[in-house]
């Protein structure tokens, strides 16, 4: 296997409760490193613990271009609107520079971590009922709930309760559906059904696993009392059963597009948007969230005209900020060929 | 979705609205149609209002404008709309919207007028300003009233806040604002939990003192529609304003409310407690919250709902203490309430309005909340521990790892422990009691049991069941089972019951009067607190002897616990009206007509009644006190747990902020750094700039000098001039200049006579072209030569010296010598190119003659080459030259300088 800019260090320079940003492996004197956290895996604390005297090689280690945490946190705990906005627009202007760039190479872990150092209110027992058994469909949601976090900013969502509760949300979501099939198969069954075209075809590959709306709705009382505390508002775990809609309202109690709300739109699309087969941070590719913002507004996934108004205001956005970005390297450029 | 129908006034002001309805696909009922329940009622008279009571279901639309607005909307009155609206784009549609429930987020779903839409989302009143100023400004560009625009988006906004501190409604606000020509449209949505009427009420009044009173009301007056709406089944509440550009023109502002119901119950407390409660509930532990925990001011809603099972106590410890200790210093009115406190059936707690008048406040608590309240207010020792403990439990957090804050608060519950078994001692010396601790069987000599928990109820009810039973043969059974459900039930060693009975009991004689006592255990089917219920006596009876046994226990609340207990063991009796007895004594002769007690026996079942009801005191003088420690050490725990909290919550801030910092810092760094280069670069640049500028400076400097030399060496001239009026030391520079100048055209002269000579030496000539060439350089060589002699001559001659002129002449001379050499050579080189073209035509064709040609023409390049090496020595030689012309003229300026000089000066 290639290793690619190891650094070595001491394990308690890794932070608890992050995500590893590399491969870390285990020095050792006498025989090869051995493996002990794949890329996107979390560092929690009994790691830490067990290892932070150790002598460790990491991947990746300190290699940040952007300051998407430092933003996000600027972001949620401001007290002055105005700076508030100036972080809003410098962590979007950053996602763009990483992810819209054609010439940036940049891995949609950077920005994954930084949304997951800034909210993660895990605590060890929800990690371990979270990622114990269900490892693939967690490490889906680190992307759904970054990509939910990304729509709620783009659409000038600042506030702390809303936004950790989105990124929470998007982690519990998948609890209901795995608690009650164990098919190796489910992932798949799901990510045909998020390929659907419409939800006017209903369940239509699906009838192995049942409606995915009941499924989800089917919030169980232990989910409940174990997740409830880690919400601001605990009446938002409602939104749980229609994650799947995309406001067609073809079930009865489905909401339509006109009962949602912003925050909520964002859950859903993001939860439509992101594949089930990404399984391994590293795999999703460089242009991973170019590609589905994109491609939610094309032909491609679903032609969901609400979906695509959401979308739509999110590109006008991104063009707005290349057209900013443009400016100012033009004004950058004449204050340097001056000098 | 079902047919919406309506009835209207067959003398309704607005015909076509008839024909709109069904326009729109509902349904007009008949006016006297009975049958079919409409959905909303047109009002043709606004005095109609008055004809319904609250208790109407039907919605009730009115056209003209309503006196109480606060009324209509009491019977149901839904929908007030000014007709004047319908002149502007949106009052079609405000119409068509209410009529037909069409109330969505998106407000362009129902608007096709809107031209534009601006998206906001708010998460604070505080941070309204921001937002309020860019809509300002979109609205004044359009045209809009600023101040109706300001004071809509304030009343809105704060409204919705004192929802979202009530958890009626959350966040985020997503603010909608859209544009249609005439028309502008605020539209505010949030998340509903429990939105009802009642909230509508308050703010719509017209002249409201508390601050919740008249938002609506305000928003009226500058609205020209204000709409309240809720999308029930998804939990949103939407509130929409309309404000058209020619407002002035209306008389009144119509309202719309959908799906507002009125609350099952609702009650405003109004004392300022309320706030401070709310104060206490909320955690104040979350920075995010410090907007929350402070409230807005005056009055606010609440909906009273009593959560039986929740404990403020287990949740928030340090809350209690602190409100305790706050009732007790400030509110001794409300102190006494709590204090008086009673339990009262949770029906007259919800709705009791009247007889608990005073006790809004309590709402907010729960009832376990309140009676632990009661438990802390009532307990000063507890309440001081609690202050002292927390005065120990000030924990500095400077640097402390969580682990060594965990250690304090070990050691701190150790303590507690410890003090906590102190006070149980001494509360025993006090009363001279002494207490059985964990089956310690010396102690039992001489007292009573003291129990850990459990509920005695359950436990005389048990001994209660094994008696009744009576077909025990004999008292060891029945001192076993007996032994074994209390065991049970108090948690403590079977065996220590049965001595407990040996002990105090024991010489009661069974064994002598086994039947009777058979017997008397048929007869008895209760045996509790002092009380002994006889199982075969009739329902009457039974009745009497609870009313004794009320009287016996001589405390309100104990006959409330018996009276449960008989209910509980005999649920059907306890129904009748009760008439007995006044003490134990009557009990007892009540009961022993009927049986065929001795007085003995008679005597032993007192002694039994007394030692059990002891037991029951003790053993509730007990349990409170353990609820007492446990109450304090579950609260210590919490206290300690919230420190912790705190403390760890400090921490992570530290740890965050230091991580900010990091950030920050670096970004700093990384920026001054690129400071620096640029920085460094400037310099750099400067530091050429500097270097040339030196360099320049330094030619300067150095010309200064030269031409100072120069000045001095003529002025060293001109003074002897001046002196012996003769420039003869001038003169003979130039002299010397000029002989130079004579040998270095000598040596070139030789040079050329050399070259020539070599030319002509060899036997083919190198063809004309280099002698071309040099002649031309010869000619320009004379040519410049003329002019420096002439020029010479002059200088010579104006400074009047003989002796350059004959110098001049001789070079004159040399130059004629040069050019006779020249023309001689000119002249071999001639008869070398005939030699050479004679050769060339008598050796053409032949093989050996080509080889030699060959090598002729290889010495013929070779000439080349050093006639080209030539040139160059003659072009520096020109330059020399031409240096020195200039050097020449300059001189002569100065010389003539010099001379205006020495004129003047003589």
């Amino acid at each position: 296997m290639e290793k690619k800019n190891l650094t070595e260090i001491l394990g308690s320079e890794l932070q608890p409760n992050t995500l590893a940003m590399g491969s870390v492996y285990l020095k050792r004197k006498l025989s090869k490193p051995l493996l002990l956290k794949n890329t996107g895996d979390i560092i929690d604390s009994d790691f830490h613990k067990k290892f932070q005297d150790k002598i460790l090689l990491i991947e990746n280690f300190d290699q940040k271009d952007f300051h998407f945490e430092l933003n996000l946190k600027g972001l949620i705990s401001e007290d002055m609107e105005s700076k508030r906005i100036f972080h809003q627009k410098n962590f979007l202007e950053e996602f763009f520079k990483a992810y819209f760039d054609q010439h940036s190479n940049v891995s949609p872990l950077e920005i994954v971590a930084a949304i997951f150092n800034t909210f993660n209110k895990f605590t060890k027992e929800h990690l371990d009922v979270l990622s114990g058994r269900y490892i693939d469909y967690f490490n889906r949601s680190k992307l759904t709930g970054s990509l939910s976090i990304i729509f709620a900013v783009f659409h000038g969502i600042k506030s702390k309760e809303v936004l950790s509760d989105i990124f929470h949300l998007s982690f519990i979501s998948y609890l209901p559906i795995v608690q009650k099939h164990l098919a190796i198969d489910l992932f798949k069954d799901l990510e045909i059904v998020r390929g659907r075209k419409s939800n006017k075809e209903p369940d239509l590959d699906i009838t192995r696993i049942g409606s995915l709306w009941e499924l989800r709705g089917s919030v169980s009382q232990e989910i409940n009392s174990k997740f409830e505390s880690i919400l601001f508002n605990k009446e938002r775990i409602k939104i749980l059963p229609f994650l799947d809609s995309d406001g067609f309202g073809v079930h009865e109690k489905e909401p339509s597009n006109g009962d949602l709300m912003n925050w909520e739109r964002c859950l859903i699309y993001a939860e439509r948007l992101v594949p089930f087969s990404l399984t391994k941070f590293g795999d999703e590719g460089s242009n991973f969230f170019k590609k589905i913002i994109l491609d939610a507004t094309g032909e491609g996934l679903n032609k969901n005209l609400n979906m695509d108004v959401f979308i739509r205001e999110i590109l006008e956005e991104i063009h707005q900020i290349r057209v900013d970005l443009e400016r100012n390297e033009d004004t950058n450029f004449r204050r340097a060929s001056n000098l | 979705m079902s047919v919406k129908k309506f009835k209207l006034h067959s003398e309704f002001e607005f015909p076509w609205l008839q024909e709109q309805i069904e326009h729109w696909g509902a349904e007009l009922l008949q006016e006297d149609n009975e049958n079919d329940s409409a959905d909303g009622i047109f009002l043709s008279q606004t005095s109609e209002i008055w004809d319904y009571t609250e208790d109407n279901e039907t919605e009730l639309f009115s056209f003209k404008e309503v006196e109480d607005p606060k009324h209509f909307a009491k019977v149901k009155g839904r929908f007030l709309f000014n007709p004047e609206l319908l002149k502007s784009d949106v009052g079609h549609f405000i119409l068509k919207r209410k009529l037909m429930d069409l109330y969505t987020t998106n407000i362009d779903d129902i608007f096709p007028a809107i031209r534009e839409q601006k998206f906001f989302k708010l998460d604070s009143h505080v941070r309204l300003g921001f937002y309020s100023d860019q809509i300002a400004i979109e609205c004044f560009e359009r045209g809009y009233d600023l101040y109706k625009v300001r004071n809509l988006l304030n009343n809105l906004v704060y409204y919705l806040e004192y929802l979202n501190q009530s958890k009626i409604s959350s966040r985020p606000m997503e603010l909608t604002v859209a544009f249609t020509d005439e028309t502008c449209i605020f539209q505010i949505i949030s998340s509903e939990y429990k939105y009802y009427l009642d909230h509508i009420l308050e703010p719509i009044q017209e002249d409201g003192k508390e601050n919740i009173q008249g938002f609506l009301r305000n928003i009226l007056e500058s609205a020209a529609h204000l709409e309240i709406f809720r999308i029930e089944m998804h939990g949103k509440l939407g509130i929409a304003c309309y404000l058209p550009k020619d407002f002035m023109s209306l008389s009144y502002s119509g309202f719309s409310f959908a799906s507002i119901e009125k609350a099952p119950f609702i009650r405003e407390s109004s004392k300022s407690l309320s706030n401070i409660l709310r104060g206490y509930l909320t955690n104040m532990d979350k920075k995010e919250e410090f907007l929350k925990s402070k409230g807005l001011p005056g009055k606010s809603f609440s909906i009273v709902e009593i959560n039986s099972k929740g404990s403020m106590l287990k949740d928030f410890p340090g809350n209690m203490i602190d409100l305790a200790k706050h009732l007790k210093d400030k509110l001794p009115e409300e102190f006494s309430e709590i204090t008086d406190y009673h339990e009262i059936p949770d029906e007259s707690f919800l709705l009791g309005g009247e007889s608990y008048e005073n006790q809004d406040f309590l709402s907010m608590l729960s009832k376990n909340d309140v009676f632990d309240l009661k438990e802390i207010l009532n307990s000063d020792d507890l309440l001081n521990n609690f202050e002292q403990l927390q005065k120990n439990s000030k924990i500095t957090v400077k640097d402390n790892s969580i682990e060594e804050i965990e250690e304090v608060i070990k050691f701190q519950a150790d303590k507690y422990e410890k003090m906590e078994a102190n006070k149980v001692k001494g509360v025993t010396e006090e009363s001279d009691e002494n207490i059985m601790v964990k089956g310690s069987r010396e102690e039992l000599e001489n007292g009573f049991i003291k129990v850990k928990g459990g509920n005695t109820k359950e436990t005389y009810g048990e001994i209660l069941q094994v008696l009744s039973k009576g077909d025990l043969k004999n008292e060891e059974d029945v001192k076993k089972i007996l032994a074994s459900r209390v065991a049970k039930k108090l948690d403590i060693p079977q065996e220590d019951i049965e001595n407990f009975i040996d002990e105090n009991i024991g010489d009661f004689e069974y064994k002598s009067s086994l039947d009777r006592v058979n017997e008397t255990i048929k007869n008895i089917s209760a045996f509790d607190e002092g009380i002994v219920a006889v199982k075969d006596m009739e329902i009457s009876n039974l009745k009497q002897k609870v009313h004794s046994l009320e009287t016996i226990a001589e405390g309100h609340e104990k006959i409330k616990v018996l009276q449960e207990e008989v209910e509980n063991d005999h649920g059907e009796i306890i129904t009748n009206e009760i008439e007995g007895f006044d003490s134990a004594q009557e009990c007892l002769s009540a009961l022993t007509p009927n049986s065929t007690l001795t007085d003995f026996e008679i005597q032993n079942i007192k002694r039994v009644i007394e030692a059990a009801h002891l037991y029951k005191e003790k053993v509730t003088d007990l349990q409170k006190r353990v609820r007492k420690a446990e109450l304090a050490n579950a609260s210590m725990q919490n206290h300690f747990s919230s420190e912790l909290r705190k403390s760890t919550y400090a921490q992570e801030k530290r740890h965050s902020l230091l991580l900010k910092t990091k950030d920050l810092l670096g970004k700093q760094i990384e920026a001054k750094k690129e400071e620096l280069f640029i920085e460094k670069r400037k310099n750099e640049k400067l530091a050429e700039r500097l270097d040339k500028l030196n360099a320049q400076d330094f030619t300067e400097q150095k010309r200064v000098v030269e031409l100072e030399n120069k000045v001095r060496i003529l002025e060293g001239k001109i003074k002897p001039e001046g002196e012996n009026s003769e420039p003869s030391m001038d003169l003979n520079s130039f002299v010397e200049i000029k002989k130079k100048l004579e040998v270095s055209l000598r040596e070139k002269d030789e040079k050329i006579a050399e070259l020539m000579n070599r030319s002509s030496s060899t036997p083919v000539s190198g063809g004309p072209g280099g002698n071309v060439v040099l002649e031309a350089e010869i000619h320009e060589l004379k040519k410049i030569l003329e002019e420096k002699d002439k020029k010479l001559a002059n200088a010579l001659e104006s400074s009047g010296g003989e002796n350059s002129a004959q110098k001049n002449r001789e070079l004159e001379h040399k130059l004629k010598l040069a050019e006779s050499i020249k023309k001689t050579q000119e002249k071999e080189i001639a008869h070398l190119k005939k030699i050479n073209a004679k050769v060339a035509g008598s050796v053409g064709g032949k093989g050996q003659d080509g080889k030699r040609s060959k090598l002729l023409e290889k010495q013929l390049e070779k000439m080349k080459e050093e006639s080209a090496k030539h040139d160059s020595v003659l072009k520096k030689h020109k330059q020399e030259i031409s240096k020195f012309k200039s050097e020449n003229t300059a001189l002569k300026n100065e010389l003539d300088n010099l001379r205006a000089k020495l004129k003047r000066a003589s």
